[in-house]
């Protein structure tokens, strides 16, 4: 699905990223884990179009996507979920939505379709469909985050830190929920610091440290890797 | 001062004194005292807005006050002349004190109303209190001594002074002082400036300027009445001196210049004149955005742009960093219960540290664990919920962050906060506010006092930078420089404070490893010299290599202290980091 070859990215005179290379096959979950400043959030950014690659390229489905601007990515039927919600928080839960399906707006069945999934998936915010977004605990703003990135209906979806801030229970609910997301056929590339919940979830994984892959392998065995917790407490 | 400096100005005074007789006709004399004094106004307008930061559409209200002062007093009390013009300058500096004592805890658009209104008020006044200006009426036969050449000598030469003063002031420390505040307030805090003061006095000296222009406007026309002070008059000023340069010290004089010329050759499309001067505004704003001299000067710039010798001097740090002794012994620092809440959101939650002097101290945690909002609550940039902190023993309860700085906390922050406008040196310069003494008359005049301070700073600061090895660089503009120069810049700038705890905020963020070892080794001299280190950090190798100590925060709490060894081995900081391993099987 995703290919990114030896990736580098500048803010400005900052390296941020150092040559980072990743898979993300069709159907998987793939997660990225790593210590705060480590590259990641940058890493999904740069994939979206969203920061200045000066090297490297990313292939979607074998297509090279590095050069393309960010609104043209999310038509390929990629979904980029952001580091703090992001949602509108003086509109409505319905219209967050609403936004979310934003190319779909003359095709309103289809958006009537697509909102009626996601408040399936996530019946807590069909309750709240009136409400005021801002007004949502964290893990229903989470939860509206990731409804809104899927009214897109897409294919590949890179979540950025849902967990960020929100308490255990809560943690565990969104993950089923990623879980079961990608049983239906979506395939998931989600970047995480807390390690134990994302690899039990993911298939593989990759951790970064400073700007580079420092380790990567199937979620199982990096599960029992000492080497891990050396990429977050130094060693 | 260039040797040829000398030369110009006589020059200019001969120039001064030729141009009427130059102009044909004596309408040219009146032309050119109108530009004199609107010069002295723009000049002033100039380090409100240009070095302060700060905007006023009101100046017209300042010119008011001034024109009426000496109008009042010359012609009701038969005062001289040579007591009226300060006199129009002290009513309209204490007027702009007054009115920026409120006003200048706004910012932008706010302060830009509420000068706006400030003008509208002195207009309507001078409108509807007729026993006192006459109203529609005016004022009549106000003095008009001289002759209109020997009043445009007057007027020029006054200028002239008065321009040599501003220059002299905002070429000095304590225009840099400005500069500082304009670029970051935060940052200008942080080395012990207060702010809101000094923004103050900058609108008064700025009023005082207009105030002075006005009184020339009174006895130039022998009439004033409330039709000459209009929000129309307010918008010129500043367009003349975006026409001319903000921020440059010739800017003023040349805008208003041209605008005055251009106003006159246009005199038969009065109709037109706004948009003739709306006109010259874009124009300006598209294609000279730094103005007609602002430009002049980036351009001769680049040219003789030269690097500074570095000093051949061995440093000794602990005399340049010897703060005042202060005899307290135990902690340095310590927080009590300190709490902070943000709309419901707990980001420090009771949090209880102590800092022992000479060591450093790292503060580590996921994101979002409350870890900057801890620094900001012992600078004091945000106020506590709940909770204190303890500094050599005494609480800081009500300090804002300038006052902590001038006990020695200083800080250096995540995202780099250095004064644009200033070079490296003046960066640093600015660090050593807090142990500055001569006042700003002292600046203003070069006085004694005022150079030895500035020269005995310049040599602290470039030991400083010597210190960190970026001495060399001391010419340049701070924005310049390279990532890793900049961060070595701020702490600098931090040094400067000769701070007895310093608080970094991600000191190694973006930095290489050849970086990161540098900053290693340059910790390490601190703490030698005694300074104290609270750290915030993510780069862990870093953390673990150079901390006597390190806290964990997660969620706002403190989770666990100890040595980095004691740390990295805790089940629970682990957890902290990584997610819960039993929790997350279980659900398998």
């Amino acid at each position: 699905m995703l290919a990114v070859k030896n990736l580098r990215v500048h803010y400005g005179k900052i390296e941020v990223l150092k040559g980072v290379s990743l898979e993300v096959r069709a159907g998987e979950i793939v997660t990225v884990i790593g210590s705060n400043g480590a590259g990641k959030t940058t890493l999904l950014r740069a994939v979206s179009g969203l920061a200045p690659i000066v090297a490297g390229e990313v292939m979607l489905e074998g297509r090279p996507i590095h050069r393309t601007p960010p609104h043209r990515i999310s038509r390929l039927g990629v979904a980029h979920i952001p580091q703090g919600r992001q949602i509108v928080p003086d509109l409505s839960v319905e219209d967050n939505l609403r936004l979310g399906a934003y190319r779909l707006a003359r095709d309103r069945s289809k958006v009537r379709e697509f909102m009626a999934r996601e408040y399936e998936r996530f019946p807590q915010l069909s309750e709240r469909r009136g409400q005021i977004a801002g007004s949502l605990s964290g893990g229903e703003q989470q939860m509206l985050a990731i409804a809104r990135g899927l009214m897109m209906d897409p294919r590949f979806v890179m979540m950025d830190e849902p967990s960020l801030g929100l308490a255990p229970k809560v943690v565990d609910e969104i993950m089923t929920t990623l879980q079961a997301l990608n049983r239906q056929g979506v395939t998931l590339l989600l970047v995480e610091q807390a390690a134990a919940e994302a690899l039990v979830l993911a298939h593989r994984g990759y951790v970064m440290r400073t700007g580079e892959v420092f380790l990567s392998g199937p979620a199982d065995e990096l599960r029992r890797d000492p080497r891990v917790i050396e990429g977050y407490l130094g060693g | 001062m260039s040797p040829l400096r000398p030369l110009v100005w006589i020059a200019v005074v001969v120039v001064l004194y030729v141009l009427p007789s130059a102009l044909p006709t004596q309408y040219f004399t009146l032309l050119l005292q109108t530009a004199a004094y609107d010069t002295i106004v723009v000049v002033g307008l100039n380090l409100l807005v240009g070095f302060s930061g700060q905007i006023s559409l009101g100046h017209a209200g300042f010119f008011a006050i001034g024109a009426y002062t000496t109008s009042l007093l010359t012609t009701s009390y038969g005062l001289s002349l040579w007591l009226t013009l300060p006199a129009a300058g002290a009513f309209a500096g204490a007027a702009g004190f007054l009115l920026a004592l409120p006003a200048i805890r706004t910012k932008g658009l706010y302060l830009a109303m509420i000068t706006v209104g400030f003008g509208f008020v002195v207009e309507i006044l001078a409108q509807r209190w007729v026993d006192l200006t006459g109203g529609t009426m005016g004022i009549y036969a106000i003095p008009q001594p001289f002759g209109p050449v020997g009043y445009f000598y007057l007027v020029a030469g006054v200028a002239v002074a008065l321009q040599l003063a501003m220059n002299h002031l905002t070429g000095s420390l304590w225009g840099k002082t400005l500069l500082a505040l304009k670029g970051s307030e935060e940052a200008a805090q942080s080395v012990g400036i207060r702010v809101v003061r000094w923004k103050v006095v900058a609108f008064g000296v700025s009023a005082v300027y207009a105030g002075i222009g006005g009184a020339f406007f009174g006895h130039q026309n022998g009439y004033i009445n409330s039709d000459s002070f209009t929000f129309g008059a307010s918008l010129y000023y500043l367009v003349a001196l975006v026409i001319g340069g903000v921020g440059s010290n010739y800017g003023p004089v040349v805008g208003t210049v041209f605008l005055a010329f251009i106003t006159h050759f246009s005199a038969g499309l009065y109709e037109q004149r706004f948009f003739l001067l709306g006109g010259f505004l874009l124009f300006t704003l598209v294609f000279l955005p730094d103005g007609i001299v602002g430009t002049l000067e980036k351009w001769l710039k680049r040219r003789r742009e030269t690097r500074l010798a570095p000093p051949e001097v061995e440093v000794d740090l602990a005399r340049v960093l010897a703060a005042p002794a202060n005899g307290h012994e135990g902690a340095l620092l310590e927080t009590a219960e300190l709490t902070k809440h943000y709309a419901g959101v707990t980001a420090v939650e009771r949090v209880a540290l102590t800092i022992e002097p000479g060591t450093i101290h790292a503060l580590i945690g996921p994101n979002g664990a409350g870890k900057t909002t801890f620094i900001n609550l012992i600078t004091g940039r945000i106020p506590a919920d709940r909770g204190r902190v303890f500094y050599r023993g005494r609480h800081l309860d009500g300090l804002a962050t300038p006052d902590r700085a001038r006990l020695g906390i200083a800080r250096t922050f995540q995202n780099l906060q250095l004064f644009p406008d200033l070079t490296v040196l003046e960066n640093v310069l600015v660090g050593f506010h807090r142990h500055g003494e001569a006042t700003l008359l002292e600046y203003a005049l070069g006085l004694p006092r005022a150079r030895r301070e500035t020269a005995r700073h310049t040599g602290q600061a470039l030991a400083l930078l010597s210190f960190l090895g970026i001495s060399e660089l001391a010419g340049l503009r701070a924005t310049e420089l390279a990532y890793g120069h900049q961060k070595l810049c701020e702490l600098a700038r931090a040094l400067a404070v000769k701070p007895d705890i310093i608080l970094l905020d991600e000191p190694v963020a973006g930095a290489n490893r050849t970086e990161v070892d540098r900053i290693v080794q340059i910790l390490g001299r601190l703490r030698a010299a005694g300074i104290t280190i609270l750290l915030v950090e993510h780069n862990m190798d870093f953390v673990m290599r150079i901390s006597d100590r390190v806290s964990v925060l997660n969620f706002g709490e403190k989770i666990a202290e100890g040595t980095p060894e004691e740390v990295r081995a805790n089940p629970q900081v682990i957890e902290a980091y990584l997610g819960h391993w039993g929790a997350a099987d279980a659900r398998r």
